[in-house]
């Protein structure tokens, strides 16, 4: 072999890590990394809703188009450090590490639905939830085969409680295991005993270590129920006896609406301008009445909304929303 | 032996297993639905300790009888002892997370005259949709199995052949992992007990002559074969995607259909507060009207 030219290939490639590297077209599903195709070509992609196309240059995709790979065994992964999708051996292990050493703080007002980790605090339960987004966690797409968490250090989901945008003034951090946030989705954690005496909750900052691009947090009282916090997902709701985010009292065919529904929680309604609210007495089939809240009310504080119907003495109110529980205590007729 | 054989056996009725506090509400519901739609149904509670289940229950259970060998971890593993601790000659076996929602005169008419015992092999989902059970429907192609149902089953007291599938249930059942291990592969091998597939390999070995041909005995709305075949999504429990609504009279309905059939709900949330004191209502009205 000439040597100038093996010296040579080194220098390129050091320069260009693709050097003398076939560039292979991927066409994969967006949700579950599963791959379609491999090919020296690009393809068309037509369902550009549920597929879409990479480029990669790992050499396992020549082995896998002669045959003498598996298709089964690979899958796409993110490349946390290049930003890029590619292809890699499917395993059952997550390997999570940070970008770099510089922490990332928690917007407040990120919309939950756009953060990959988000944080509750509900400091009169004195417990936080923490959240992974795994809609939004893209380079994780195999969470539900993960049995096990692999990190090159401890503590790399930490929650750091600080004073308010000065995150050397460290007022209690938050473990997380890795695993359990994964594997369901979300982790209710409690806090500190007596941390509501020393804690100003409207003067905090959270930050944690750089994994994810996104994280958001948002401060409650207590929990509300709703299906998104039992992560169920029934069709319907009905009004419950136990704490609400929305109060509905009738007195004279006037309803007086009492909302804790702040602006930031404006992703509650999913782009819906109003929720409609079925009224029967008693039992389902007894159907009353109706009415529509546009959400612009909803968000205040106090509103009431007069009634063409009779309220019912035991009222069955039906809305569809995951995130919203209403009750009727004091409901007077 | 003496003494568990001494147990007279008497008429017809339903013998419902349960071991667990939770089991013994969801009796207790299953008791009050059964007697609010069969007037003069006679209800026996089988149990691993009798004296557990709550004094306010007991009105409702015509017999409440101790499992006469001792008792397996699983509740449903204890079936082979209903043979012994029956107290009537004819017997439905019923699971308690069920509700019988309808009267049952003409389908114990049609099981007394035609059958020694009976499983039923169909199910349907809420909407009353025929279920194809894709779960089982492995055991069936692999290992040509008879699939069953084991939620609900009838048996004849002193025949032959309930007698032969009680008495190999017992060695079955007590080693239900042995069995499993020894009849499917690594990967087709139920984690836990599995009552369907239970029944149906005794079903298989001991029925093979007597199969159930027909099919329409009995509507049965199974819920956990609702959600397993995939009819509502995949979710752990369906009761955390349906809705279920209870109104007087303890009408229950699943999202928009009424079950007035036999619902087997298997699911422990199922069964909320609103719905047991509905179905104990019913039942305290439709015991006034008869006195």
């Amino acid at each position: 072999m000439d040597i100038n030219k093996h010296l040579q290939a080194q220098r390129n490639e050091g320069i260009n890590p693709h050097y003398n590297k076939r560039k292979y077209y991927i066409v994969f599903e967006k949700e579950s990394g599963k791959i379609k195709t491999i090919s020296n070509t690009p393809q068309e992609v037509k369902d550009t809703e549920r597929y879409m196309q990479t480029e990669s240059w790992n050499p396992v995709c020549k082995r896998i188009i002669k045959g003498k790979a598996s298709l089964k065994r690979y899958g796409m992964i993110w490349d946390l450090v290049n930003e890029t999708w590619d292809i890699d051996f499917r395993s059952t292990t997550l390997i999570i590490e940070s970008k770099h050493n510089k922490l990332e703080p928690f917007r407040e007002d990120l919309d939950p639905t756009r953060s990959e980790i988000f944080v509750k605090i509900f400091y009169e339960d004195e417990t936080i939830l923490i959240e992974a987004n795994r809609n939004n966690i893209r380079g994780l797409k195999n969470l539900s085969d993960i049995t096990e968490i692999a990190s090159s250090e401890e503590k790399l989901l930490d929650v750091y409680i600080t004073k308010k945008n000065d995150p050397d003034y460290l007022i209690s951090n938050i473990s997380v295991d890795p695993l359990t946030l994964f594997k369901d989705g979300k982790q209710l954690i409690n806090l500190p005993t007596h941390i509501n005496e020393k804690v100003d909750w409207n003067n905090i900052s959270l930050y944690a270590k750089s994994v994810f691009s996104n994280y958001g947090w948002a401060l409650s009282a207590s929990a509300v129920r709703n299906q998104d916090y039992l992560g169920t997902k029934r069709i319907l709701q009905q009004n419950v006896s136990d704490k609400s985010n929305i109060n509905i009292r009738v007195v004279d065919n006037v309803a007086y609406i009492d909302s804790d529904i702040r602006d930031s929680e404006v992703y509650y309604f999913d782009g819906r301008t109003s929720l409609k609210f079925v009224v029967c007495n008693n039992s389902i089939d007894e159907l009353v009445g109706a009415f529509e809240v546009p959400v612009g009310i909803l968000l205040q504080k106090e509103s009431r909304v007069n009634l063409n119907f009779n309220w019912p003495k035991k009222p069955i109110v039906v809305y569809k929303n995951n995130y919203i529980t209403v009750n009727t205590n004091g409901a007077t007729q | 032996m003496s003494e568990i054989n001494s147990i007279p056996k008497e008429g017809r009725g339903y013998v419902i297993p349960a071991m667990q506090d939770f089991e013994y509400d969801q009796a207790t519901a299953l008791a009050y639905s059964i007697k609010t739609n069969n007037k003069d149904a006679k209800v026996a509670i089988v149990t691993n300790y009798t004296d557990r289940i709550p004094h306010h229950y007991h009105e409702v259970f015509d017999h409440m009888i101790t499992l006469p060998y001792g008792s397996s971890e699983t509740t449903r593993c204890n079936d082979w002892q209903i043979y012994w601790a029956t107290p009537f000659v004819d017997t439905i076996v019923i699971d308690s997370a069920s509700l019988v929602k309808e009267n049952h005169d003409s389908v114990w008419e049609f099981l007394i005259d035609q059958y020694d015992i009976c499983f039923f092999n169909k199910a349907h989902n809420f909407k009353s949709e025929l279920l194809e059970n894709k779960k089982l429907q492995i055991y069936k192609q692999d290992y040509d199995m008879d699939i069953v149902y084991g939620n609900m089953y009838y048996f004849k007291h002193d025949t032959d052949l309930a007698l032969a599938y009680h008495k190999l249930a017992d060695p079955f059942q007590q080693n239900w992992r042995d069995v499993f291990a020894k009849y499917f592969k690594e990967q087709h091998r139920p984690k836990y007990y599995n009552n369907d597939v239970m029944h149906s390999i005794l079903n298989t070995v001991i029925l093979f002559e007597n199969k159930n041909i027909n099919n329409d005995i009995i509507n049965i709305v199974n819920m956990p074969t609702t959600l397993s075949d995939g009819n509502i999504g995949m979710w752990n429990r369906w009761t955390d995607r349906l809705n279920t609504w209870t109104s007087n009279g303890a009408k229950v309905k699943i999202q928009n259909f009424a079950m007035h059939t036999n619902l087997y709900y298997g699911e422990q949330e199922f069964l909320t507060e609103e719905i047991f004191d509905g179905h104990k209502q019913a039942f305290t009205s439709t015991a006034k009207r008869g006195d």
